[in-house]
């Protein structure tokens, strides 16, 4: 008995002394290896010990100062252990810690970063890296037509973040559609924006900036939409994604109440089209800059009812670019005009929105662009989902919810005199599907779309997409 | 139009001017601030390390609807004039690809009490305001859900749902490795 007992306390000595004989520790995941190895020691004495409290009591009648003595040195041991154990706790939880906040006020870094555990764990101080994709196949299930089953790789979303200084923000997000620029794809720059965060009231945002109107033009990464598509409202008369050259402010009036104003260039009307003003986006290259346009949206989300935000916006600006249309100069000013509204509440997901848009100068520029460009134009759409997976696996954190989407929009929903509307492109849609997440970050969608239209037929789909965001 | 852009370009540069001459620093709370933030000037703060069993890790991760990363975890124990006061825990979690650290305080009967964000890295528009985690104070871990008594938040998709695994997690904890059990 007294020669194991010598064994386990020189074995204990032996790795408690080597743990803090060798370099210090050098990460977390050094220090948790002691302390399990100090824990199983621990274990080992405290069975050690119970298993001396049994001989102790059989031997009571006949104690021994040998045991007494083995007995308490034990104890004393075991006391030892633990207390560097707790010593080794706190400083593994000193580590995780430093790693995000510093210790003391005094060590804040612009990052909020103790500068030592910035250098000691080399932590990218200001980089930020993120993206998303999407892609689908579509198989058209009636009224074919010309069209044929498809499939894409839509989007890959590279994001890069830049902290420069605690208000100095750069975004920008490298957009790669359709999988191969020998494909009809392509490299764009989907937006590139400089922050300059001043107060919680108003900050600098300049750049080429994401136009804020509709839910899906700033916020259209897969998982955050139902179905396979964007809604058709927010492609053709909300022309998502939307981004134009410009600068502005955005920030938070009163709690809840946000706002983002830009002064940006103006729309090239020689793009606008029948299907809508689409074309006339710039995007940021090489662009015409005669003429300006402002922007400008408000939400709000009352702090008293959470998962409810209501919001609209407005564009306004000249199209014309000083550029020559049948003959003349024109100013084709262009008028958008939003409301939405979006309501999560228990599982439930609800969304309506509402665009309406003019055009100056539609006679000239119908004549100009050979087809007829709409006066006015119109779009609404209102969906609804509801997570069902925890109504019947209570305890887990997939996603399941079945949507419906309704649609109705018109890009002629007026035209100039002596030009004919097309009703093909009056429509309205129905949609549902389904949408299933096993973690937030990944989507698997699956949808039908029925388009109905006041002239001739328009193709539906089925669709099945995959999306991913991180 | 001429005189707009000029205005616009004039309004630009005085408001950057304005910026990078009276910039406002954004404030993170070091570690002890958060426990001021936590259990105030006065209180005594003890740190309280649970080395959890496999069972013990099972039951969280079931509770929390997340995965541990360690069978050691940590609570701040504020006490005054010998009584517990709260718990609290700095809680960690990667939003897209950067961190939010949370602080995450709960009564000595293990409900939100607060929350705090101590760190933010992800760019600023992801962060979901203070008032959203409002909705999780005085609640019981069991409707703590999105189908129940959490909303959700637009923008912010991503952040809300790891904020919520979060704060379950520490629920969790204080539920299965009973915390106050494990005081000296």
């Amino acid at each position: 008995m007294k020669y194991i007992k010598k064994i386990i306390i020189y074995l204990l000595f032996i790795s408690t002394a080597n743990a803090f004989a060798d370099e210090p520790p050098q990460s977390v995941g050094d220090l948790w290896k002691i302390i399990q190895a100090q824990q199983a020691q621990i274990d080992q004495l405290n069975a050690r010990l119970e298993t001396q409290g049994k001989s102790r009591e059989t031997e009571q009648t006949s104690p021994s100062a040998e045991n007494t003595g083995t007995a308490s040195k034990t104890t004393t041991d075991v006391e030892e252990v633990a207390r560097k154990t707790d010593i080794l706790g706190a400083e593994v939880e000193k580590l995780r810690t430093a790693l995000v906040i510093p210790e003391d006020k005094q060590l804040k870094s612009a990052y909020g970063l103790g500068p030592a555990a910035s250098k000691v764990y080399q932590v990218d101080k200001g980089l930020s890296i993120g993206g998303y994709g999407e892609a689908f196949y579509q198989n058209i299930v009636a009224d074919k037509g010309d069209a044929n089953d498809n499939g894409d790789f839509l989007r890959a979303v590279l994001y890069v973040g830049y902290k420069f200084t605690d208000n100095i923000i750069l975004n920008t997000e490298l957009e790669f559609e359709h999988a191969s620029t020998g494909k009809s794809g392509s490299i764009s720059l989907e937006f590139a924006t400089l922050d300059f965060l001043m107060d919680p009231l108003a900050n600098i945002r300049a750049g080429l900036v994401l136009i804020p109107m509709g839910f899906i033009n700033q916020i259209h990464e897969p998982n955050f939409f139902f179905g396979t598509q964007r809604p058709e409202v927010e492609r053709r008369i909300i022309p998502s994604t939307w981004r134009e050259n410009g600068v502005g402010l955005f920030g938070e009036l009163i709690p809840g109440l946000t706002y983002t104003t830009y002064g940006v260039n103006g729309m090239d009307a020689t793009g606008f089209q029948s299907s809508g003003i689409r074309g006339g986006r710039q995007s940021g290259s090489r662009v015409l800059a005669e003429d300006l346009a402002w922007v400008g949206r408000m939400d709000y989300a009352p702090p008293e009812l959470p998962g409810l935000q209501v919001g609209g916006s407005i564009y306004l600006g000249n199209s014309g670019q000083n550029q020559v249309f049948a003959g003349q100069k024109i100013n084709a000013f262009t008028q958008l005009y939003e409301g939405h509204i979006q309501w999560k509440y228990r599982g439930l997901e609800f969304r309506a929105l509402g665009a309406w848009g003019h055009i100056d100068d539609a006679d000239i520029l119908s004549a100009a662009n050979g087809q007829t460009i709409g006066s006015s134009n119109f779009g609404w759409y209102t969906e609804i989902g509801y997570n069902i997976l925890p109504l019947i696996l209570p305890e887990t954190s997939h996603y399941l919810a079945p949507f419906f989407r309704y649609e109705r929009l018109d890009p002629l929903a007026s035209v100039p005199n002596g030009f004919a509307d097309v009703g093909n492109l009056d429509r309205e849609i129905f949609q549902f599907g389904l949408q299933y997440k096993p973690i937030p970050n990944i989507v698997i969608k699956a949808d039908y779309r029925n388009f109905s239209a006041r002239e001739g037929s328009v193709p539906d789909e089925f669709n099945l997409g995959i999306g991913y965001v991180f | 139009m001429k005189t707009v852009k000029q205005l616009v370009c004039l309004l630009f540069f005085s408001l950057l001017i304005l910026t990078l001459t009276d910039a406002l620093g954004k404030v993170f709370y070091s570690k002890n601030e958060a426990m001021v933030l936590a259990f105030g000037e006065q209180a005594k703060v003890e740190l309280l390390s649970l080395f959890l069993t496999e069972n013990q890790i099972s039951e969280v991760e079931g509770l929390s609807r997340g995965k541990l990363d360690s069978a050691l975890f940590s609570f701040y124990v504020g006490k005054q004039e010998g009584r517990i006061t709260g718990y609290a825990a700095i809680e960690t979690h990667t939003v897209r690809t950067k961190p939010e650290t949370l602080l995450v305080v709960l009564d000595p009967d293990g409900k939100t009490r607060a929350i705090h964000i101590l760190a933010f890295h992800e760019p600023p528009e992801y962060q979901p305001p203070l008032r959203w985690f409002e909705q999780f104070y005085k609640h019981e871990l069991d409707t703590l859900d999105f189908n129940q008594d959490i909303q959700g938040i637009s923008g912010a998709t991503l952040s809300a749902q790891s904020a919520l695994t979060s704060v379950r997690k520490v629920m969790a904890m204080y539920r299965i490795a009973k915390p106050e059990d494990n005081l000296n």
